[in-house]
């Protein structure tokens, strides 16, 4: 174990910020292109109000309020919009697209001066979103890129499902000698999960072909991962490998194999998931056999849900941002640490 | 006469045996060719760490549908335990991450489903109000609180509190007694019980119970209290098992299983029928079926229909069964 | 000869193995009533339900309008002309009365309804059945008897010729079920065949042109003309010699003998026994609630005392707040030494009071639950050793009490739905005829509404012997003044919510009632609800009137008042 199943991770990390820059110009251009019209009213409502008034408030529309991340972020991005003298307002929508689209519409109908949004379906988002900047409002995209924005925060998931199948498929070659069985805990269910998915599921078997790929089952929550990786060890129990689109899903996986008599720092298996999640962090920090997970950083997010919309206002180039993703292990005492604090 | 008698004699809570049985319960039949099906096919699903599997995971869910089904028998029905679940699991999980002795963590949990059962119990038997209704704000109201109780996910509960979820009593895994106890606990106190009795009077006619003397509302609302502390007690296993409790996630969508088990398992949404053996079936169809459907390596989307249609001719098979007195 | 309307040849259906019916006949020709009896359990549901396509029998032919059928599906039957107007309307409350005759065949003008045709045809049709409710009135709003004849509008509606009666006067009022044997009999004029269930011997004589009486699924007894002698058809229904005497309306009732020694009680007897409210009776004082009182009265222990009264006389609210089912608004009440304010069934019950109330189906009875839990109901926790029901001490119970009310098939796990409506009220009234609870009064409202013949007479008995042998105060409320005569060792006469007069003894005939409600009804519609006392005083109860001079004032009360 002292060769860290992680030795590519530095270099992909550094790959990946390279990549996401070029993303991002690219992004950048590409929004510009189709919506010309669109981003320069939305150009214009940030010259308007950046000349007028400085920003005091911003709305933060996320969806999934079941979601650990939604408190967390409403947390952190309260604290960092105290700090720019912004008061932030919260929706609940209770992952329901219509509670969405009516909350949203209420905000645009009291012009909320800066709307951040993270639609659940984008092309039924589009008209709130021009009806907002039609209204000389900002309208930042969460997650995503839409037609009529004024600017987006951007996520590569699929990079972030790369990150983990590419991690998995060098510990595999490392460790099991490019063999064994694996499952993948998936979803298919929204676009963010699906790209999670692809990535993870094209970057381990392109790296690590000769490595069984026993099952690829819907789970997303700890529960369904426990009874689907149960279900799955009672045909394959010499399972090695279990990746898990979420961590919540990876963590009811992790405490199949624990519970089907697995050590817990088993040197033939491998646990990893998405998201960065308290449970599954200290699990990593312990030595266990969760080994990774793609980890958002909850305050680079909090920063830019209250940056970006400033820097629309205040009638900057380029005020998109990517949310770069990376890959924790078991070496990175320091970042789990941070990520921890973050969440806590 | 004899065989009309002997079919209408048999004590029908206690019967595990018998063609009359098999009649009352088609869903038996149901459960044996699904089972034979699984494992011709997956060639593992009979095996005994499957099958430890299946009963596990049946476990928490029968532990819920018991309780619910005397409540529905009784005219009434709790569209909260899935949040009701949470709420028990997370009060009880960060309890015992408190470093309370785990007993105490899981008496804590229980006593906040008894808590949420008891308001349900109030509000529709003493006041009357629609039980779809109240259990359904209930539903979100009780979400809302736990997760503002519990904004975060809790883990690392400590040895001790995961003996509920992962010990074993005599080789059978913890849960799993106490589902076996509550199955028979259920089935004894509609047998043997003046209050079981009184359970389906209430759910059967209710003007005429109260007219015979019955407190109709007294036994409605333990059993409103009772499932809800299964509701925690159920919360409280998951979150062991788990070793982590999501206030957001824990149990979504869990009302509607359990729901689903006991209508499948003969329990008239109407009132008045109802047996704990059937409940029981309903479960393991239910556990059998998702279990299989992994197993098969059935796609989402194909289990999906799978899963939709199978309930549907579950249904349908108990529906066209001779109809049982209960 | 005549056309038949309707033959039935060799007619068998089994339950399980129990022959419900066995080759059963009957023949109605165009333009006769029928008259169908038999306990119930006899077998004339399950003949009625064959012929309305319910059931589908085993064996033998059903010939409506000339054509045969093995078995019928309920809209064949629709089809052929058959119309069953069951005891339970099946007439929509929400819906107007031109509505529910035209619900199924609906009358369409581009699509829509044609409400206006509806109603003028439906107009017609009330015209026929000489119903008195307008095209337009909600079902819901009207009293019995206008419902029953909506029904029977929706028959002629779809053409039936064959009209099948289940018990139609049931429920309702007498005014009311000489006005349904009006129309029966212009039906008959009209030319249908119509097969008339009841179990009132009085209609028998009024109205059949032929009887067939049905016992344990066979035809025990077959008769063509009118002139039906009541010994005759008493005996065939029963299967045994008559118990009760032929009585002719002009008879006095009140030297009814009974050949049955335990039931012969004579009223005299009782009230010189000596009736005070230390004898451990039921004393009301004063009693008030919303609609009714004040009510003062005494029954005393082994007391049987009639509340005789219309519908919406006032006589179950009585019985109601007695029991606690309503608040009382003042006044007391008293078992034995003991004042009782009951708010719910439950203090009524602890102080000894039980009620059997009227509306079995809806008030009493647990259909889907067997026999055994029906009379238990209340006798499971207070048999039941530390919290564990006593299962042997419950089945010794039940067999007493099933032995004690005649209960028939007495099987404890049939469920109680299967039981004929005689059985079932004995079901209702047996729970409260067991030791476990010690009732010290006993309410019975209708005691014996749609019960037959022959379970009539041995709720009765069983009424009389609790009465007798155990000192119980009955107080009964009945609309037939035959089961007040019957039953009562005295009557108080009900309306507008008070005591209006009091017959006993020699006094107490089917005709002193019938005068006396018809007068206290007049009385009770022309002044207010809340008259004082003396109104109810000065009915005169001695004066013998002309009851269709009452009839305009009763069905006014009823309009006004609902049933309760």
């Amino acid at each position: 174990m002292t060769t860290s199943p992680f030795a590519g991770t530095a270099a992909s990390r550094r790959q990946f910020l390279a990549w996401s820059g070029t993303a991002l110009a690219l992004g950048a251009a590409g929004c510009s292109a189709p919506g010309g019209s669109a981003a320069s009213s939305g150009q214009k409502a940030a010259a308007a109000k950046g000349s007028a008034e400085p920003l005091t408030k911003v709305g933060l529309d996320y969806p999934f309020t079941q979601l650990p991340l939604y408190a967390t972020l409403v947390k952190l991005s309260t604290a960092a919009a105290k700090k720019h003298g912004v008061s932030l307002l919260t929706t609940s929508d209770g992952s329901i697209p219509d509670t969405q689209a009516t909350n949203l519409n209420t905000w645009v109908a009291r012009k909320t001066p800066a709307i951040v949004s993270f639609p659940m379906v984008f092309e039924a988002t589009e008209a709130i979103a021009k009806a907002a900047l039609d209204a000389g409002l900002i309208w930042v995209t969460y997650g995503g890129t839409m037609e009529h924005q004024s600017a987006d925060i951007r996520f590569s998931f699929r990079e972030g499902g790369a990150l983990l199948g590419e991690a998995a498929a060098k510990w595999a070659l490392e460790n099991l000698g490019g063999k064994g069985k694996i499952a993948f805990l998936t979803d298919s269910t929204i676009e963010l999960g699906r790209e999670r998915t692809k990535g993870m599921i094209d970057a381990f078997t392109k790296l690590a072909p000769g490595v069984d790929v026993v099952a690829q089952e819907q789970a997303i929550d700890p529960d369904t991962g426990l009874t689907k990786t149960k279900a799955i060890l009672a045909k394959h129990p010499d399972l090695n490998l279990v990746l898990g689109v979420t961590d919540a899903s990876a963590y009811g996986g992790f405490k199949a194999l624990e519970q089907t008599g697995r050590a817990k720092d088993d040197a033939k298996t491998f646990v990893g998931g998405q998201d960065g999640a308290a449970p599954s962090l200290i699990a990593i920090k312990q030595g266990t056999f969760y080994r990774a997970s793609a980890a958002l950083a909850p305050q680079d997010i909090a920063n830019a849900i209250v940056d970006v919309p400033l820097a629309v206002a205040a009638g900057k180039a380029n005020p998109g941002v990517e949310v770069p993703i990376a890959l924790v292990g078991r070496q990175d005492t320091v970042k789990i640490d941070a990520l921890l604090a973050q969440n806590g | 006469m004899t065989t009309a008698d002997s079919v209408l004699v048999r004590p029908r809570a206690l019967a595990v045996g018998g063609l009359g049985t098999l009649r009352r319960h088609p869903l038996i039949l149901v459960l044996a060719v699904m089972v034979l099906v699984f494992q011709v096919s997956t060639g593992s699903f009979l095996d005994p760490a499957n099958l430890r599997g299946i009963a596990t995971d049946a476990a928490t869910l029968a532990i819920v549908a018991v309780p619910l089904a005397l409540l529905v028998i009784s005219g009434y029905l709790d569209l909260s335990v899935g949040s009701t679940l949470a709420l028990g699991g997370l009060v009880a999980g960060w309890l015992a991450g408190q470093g309370q002795s785990p007993v105490l963590a899981v008496l804590g949990g229980l006593a906040a489903g008894a808590a949420v059962g008891a308001v349900n119990g109030v509000l529709c038997c003493y006041f009357g109000l629609s039980a779809f209704i109240v259990t359904l704000g209930m539903l979100t109201a009780v979400r809302g609180l736990a997760q503002q109780l519990f904004p975060l996910p809790l883990s690392g509960f400590g040895p001790g509190f995961a003996w509920l979820g992962g010990s074993r009593i005599a080789g059978i895994a913890a849960p799993v007694v106490i589902a076996a106890l509550v199955l028979v606990a259920g089935a004894l106190f509609l047998a043997l019980t003046p209050a079981g009795r009184h359970v389906f009077a209430i759910g059967v006619n209710r003007e005429a119970a109260y007219l015979s003397g019955i407190s109709i509302r007294r036994t409605p609302f333990a059993l409103f209290v009772v499932t809800g502390v299964a509701a925690a007690l159920a919360g409280s296993i998951k979150a062991s098992v788990l070793d982590s409790a999501v206030g957001g996630t824990s149990g979504a969508g869990f009302e509607l299983t359990v729901l689903t088990a006991v209508l499948l398992g003969g329990v008239a949404l109407s009132g008045g029928s109802g047996s704990v053996l059937g409940v029981l079936l309903g479960v393991l169809f239910l556990g059998s079926l998702q279990n299989g459907l992994t197993l098969l390596d059935v796609p989402t989307f194909w289990q999906q229909m799978a899963q939709g249609t199978a309930l549907v001719a579950g249904a349908a098979l108990a529906h066209f069964a001779p109809r049982s007195a209960r | 000869m005549t056309e038949e309307g309707l033959r039935i040849r060799g007619l068998t259906k089994s339950f399980g193995g129990v022959r419900a019916l066995d080759r059963v006949d009957l023949t109605v020709p165009m333009g006769q009533v029928h008259a169908l009896l038999g306990h119930n359990g006899a077998g004339k549901s399950t003949l009625i339900k064959c012929l309305g396509g319910a059931f589908p029998p085993d064996s033998g032919t059903i010939e409506v309008g000339g054509r045969a059928y093995e078995r019928l599906s309920p809209r064949e039957s629709i089809t052929a002309g058959v119309a069953i107007i069951f005891q339970t309307l099946s007439v929509v409350d929400a819906l107007t009365v031109s509505e529910n005759i035209f619900l199924g065949q609906e009358w369409t003008r581009y699509g829509w309804i044609d409400r206006r045709a509806q109603e003028e045809v439906a107009a017609g049709l009330l015209e026929r059945v000489a119903a008195t409710c307008s095209p337009r009135d909600r079902v819901g709003e009207l009293p019995m008897g206008q419902r029953q004849l909506v029904e029977i509008a929706k028959a002629l509606s779809r053409s039936a010729s064959v009209l099948v009666l289940d018990e139609p006067t049931a429920a309702l009022s007498t005014a009311e079920s000489d006005a349904l044997a009006e129309r029966v009999e212009d039906l008959r004029t009209q030319g249908l065949a119509i097969v008339y269930v009841t179990h009132l011997l009085a209609e028998v004589e009024r109205l059949a042109d032929a009887v067939t009486v049905l016992r344990d699924g066979r035809v025990a007894h077959h008769a063509v003309g009118a002139g039906q002698r009541r010994r005759d058809l008493v005996a065939a229904i029963a299967g045994r010699p008559a118990e009760t005497p032929d009585k002719t309306p002009d008879k006095a009732p009140v030297g009814d003998t009974d050949t049955t020694p335990r039931a012969t009680t004579s009223p005299a007897a009782h009230v010189a026994r000596g009736v005070g409210p230390s004898d451990g009776g039921l004393v009301l004082e004063g009693l008030r609630g919303p609609g009714f009182g004040p009510v003062s009265l005494t029954v005393g222990s082994g007391e049987r005392v009639g509340l005789y009264g219309l519908i919406g006389s006032g006589r179950t609210r009585i019985l109601e707040t007695l029991y606690g089912r309503r608040r009382a608004s003042g006044g007391t009440v008293r078992v034995g030494d003991r004042t009782v304010a009951a708010a719910r069934p439950g203090d009524a019950l602890a102080a000894g009071i039980a009620l059997v109330p009227a509306d079995r189906r809806r008030q009493g009875l647990f259909p889907t639950l067997s026999a055994h839990d029906n009379a238990l109901l209340p006798a499971v926790r207070p048999l039941s050793r530390s919290g564990v029901r006593a299962l042997g001490a419950e089945r010794r119970v039940f067999d007493a009490l099933a032995g004690a009310v005649g209960l028939r098939p007495a099987r404890p796990r049939l469920p109680a739905g299967s039981f004929s409506g005689g059985n079932q009220q004995k079901l209702v009234l047996g729970r409260w005829i067991n030791d476990t609870r010690g009732i010290r009064a006993l309410l019975l409202d209708e005691p014996t509404q749609g019960v037959d013949v022959g379970a009539r007479e041995e709720i009765y008995r069983v009424v009389r012997s609790l009465a007798e042998d155990r000192g119980t105060a009955v107080l009964f409320a009945s609309s037939d003044p035959e089961e007040i005569v019957e039953l009562a060792d005295r009557c108080l006469v009900v309306a507008g919510g008070r005591v209006v007069g009091e017959l006993s003894g020699a006094e107490l005939t089917e005709e002193a009632l019938l005068s006396a409600v018809h007068e206290a009804s007049d009385v009770s519609v022309s002044a207010d609800v809340s008259v004082s006392a003396d109104v109810s005083t000065s009915a005169d109860v001695s004066g013998i009137s002309d009851p269709s001079d009452a009839t305009p004032a009763h069905q006014q009360s009823v309009t006004a008042e609902g049933a309760v």
